[in-house]
């Protein structure tokens, strides 16, 4: 993995047209994206759709990345993430897919992966929350799951789903202090 | 008068970046990204704040061929180029609107400065929910002072510059004679697809509303569909080149239930409205 600034470097050659530096940042996230994009669609044909999509927005708008405001792969994730959502949400297809809750290993704890400073505080107001609401805040991350399979999930119903969510999210930002 | 609750926009940022929003509450915060700075200013804070657990998921490499398809989707399009390329070779002289001129500077400013109460007005809508009586009523004079000033004094180059990511750079307001913005049609020119929002125009009864593009190489409106009773309908654009889309005219008229029945709109035409791009020709090379 590039560090940061390696791959900011690479992005404002690729806001330039720069298609080698594309490359080479395609190279160092591509797998990253894909974890990403797979776990909240689960089907391979479906993230191998997003991805050029993903990558294509990346392309056309690199000039927008400020690394005041983001890491560039916190940038890119983002973008990637909010195309599987998309699609996850526009074809509300599923449901089928989530018969098994997929609660794994992700919320157990980094082993041997780069933890940021920025993870390890967001990391530590997350572990304020209760353990439930925590768990609703994860599996809406990783997993891409809409209110309505949370609320399944949880037997509970939407409102509370709701409320648990907007809790813990001002509880969040109010730990992080920004 | 109804006031948005401060947090309602900040939890719509919060749960859209967290991705617990529906497909429709979804298409409503791209909206706001695209149009309000304020908004897209809170979604990168969300990002950011909740960006770093992606450090978390395992990665996955992808199949080879993933790479082939985004050398072919980005081979030939230089970041951002495409639509204002001088290398698309205009056949004929047109497109006025592409004219990095004063007056069309000027009109730009006031298009945008229109655009922008637009944009105050659907924060204000999609925060009070269901407030249209109120809302109708509503003058930008009349909002709160901490947003007045904001509209009144912000930079062109600051008001227009749209965050990313950006699923559209184009935006037109359909209006009537200059009054209160009915439609707002927004644009995807990369995907070739629009998204309609009603922003005020009311339902009537057995009747449609439909959306055509007018433009001087046809000699006909051509219909991009009927703008249905969901708040999106999402029409094809692939047959129009981007250089018609700029230069047309987009037209709303009231038809019977379903559309017109004869291809060419049969009722009246009441709302039209030309293409902005919201990322001016010119201004955005000046912005480091």
């Amino acid at each position: 993995m590039l560090t940061p600034d390696e791959m900011g470097w690479l992005l404002a050659a690729v806001a330039k047209g720069d298609a080698a530096a594309f490359e080479r940042l395609y190279d160092a996230t591509r797998a990253r994206l894909y974890g990403v994009v797979l776990r909240i669609l689960r089907r391979p044909d479906l993230a191998a759709e997003i991805m050029p999509d993903a990558y294509t927005r990346i392309w056309r708008s690199a000039a927008d990345f400020d690394p005041r405001i983001a890491t560039p792969i916190t940038w890119m994730v983002a973008i990637a993430r909010g195309r599987a959502l998309d699609l996850v949400r526009s074809q509300g297809a599923m449901e089928e897919a989530t018969g098994a809750p997929d609660m794994g290993a992700d919320e157990s704890g980094p082993t041997d992966r780069h933890i940021t400073e920025e993870l390890r505080r967001l990391l530590a107001c997350l572990g304020e929350l209760e353990p439930e609401h925590r768990r609703l805040v994860l599996l809406a991350y990783y997993s891409g799951w809409s209110r309505e399979q949370l609320a399944a999930r949880f037997e509970t119903g939407l409102d509370n789903v709701k409320t648990w969510l907007r809790g813990s999210l001002l509880r969040i930002r109010e730990c992080l202090g920004s | 008068m109804t006031q948005a609750e401060p947090d309602d926009q900040e939890l719509l940022a919060a749960e859209y970046v967290l991705g617990t929003l529906d497909a429709e509450e979804r298409a409503r915060a791209r909206d706001l990204i695209a149009m309000d700075p304020g908004f897209a200013a809170m979604v990168r804070a969300w990002e950011r704040r909740l960006g770093e657990l992606n450090v978390l998921v395992a990665a996955v490499e992808p199949p080879p061929e993933i790479w082939d398809r985004v050398k072919a989707a980005i081979a030939g399009r230089a970041p951002r180029e495409e639509l204002r390329a001088p290398a698309v070779e205009p056949p004929a002289p047109e497109p006025a609107a592409l004219k990095d001129s004063g007056p069309e500077i000027l009109r730009l400013r006031r298009r945008v400065r229109r655009w922008r109460k637009v944009s105050l007005w659907l924060f204000l809508i999609a925060a009070a929910g269901a407030g249209f009586g109120v809302l109708r009523e509503l003058r930008p004079e009349y909002l709160p002072p901490d947003l007045r000033p904001e509209m009144k004094t912000i930079e062109l180059t600051k008001t227009v510059e749209i965050p990313s990511p950006k699923p559209a750079q184009f935006v037109a307001v359909l209006e009537k004679d200059g009054a209160q913005p009915a439609f707002l049609v927004s644009f995807d020119l990369e995907r070739r697809t629009l998204m309609v929002r009603n922003v005020s125009a009311p339902a009537q009864a057995g009747k449609s509303y439909q959306l055509w593009l007018i433009s001087n190489r046809f000699s006909s409106p051509r219909s991009l569909g009927v703008i249905g009773t969901e708040e999106y309908s999402r029409p094809q654009l692939a047959a129009y080149d981007p250089i018609i889309l700029h230069s047309a005219t987009y037209s709303v008229s009231l038809e019977p239930e379903g559309g017109s029945a004869t291809g060419t709109p049969s009722g009246p035409m009441l709302y039209s409205g030309r293409l902005i791009q919201a990322t001016p020709i010119g201004f955005r090379d000046q912005t480091p």
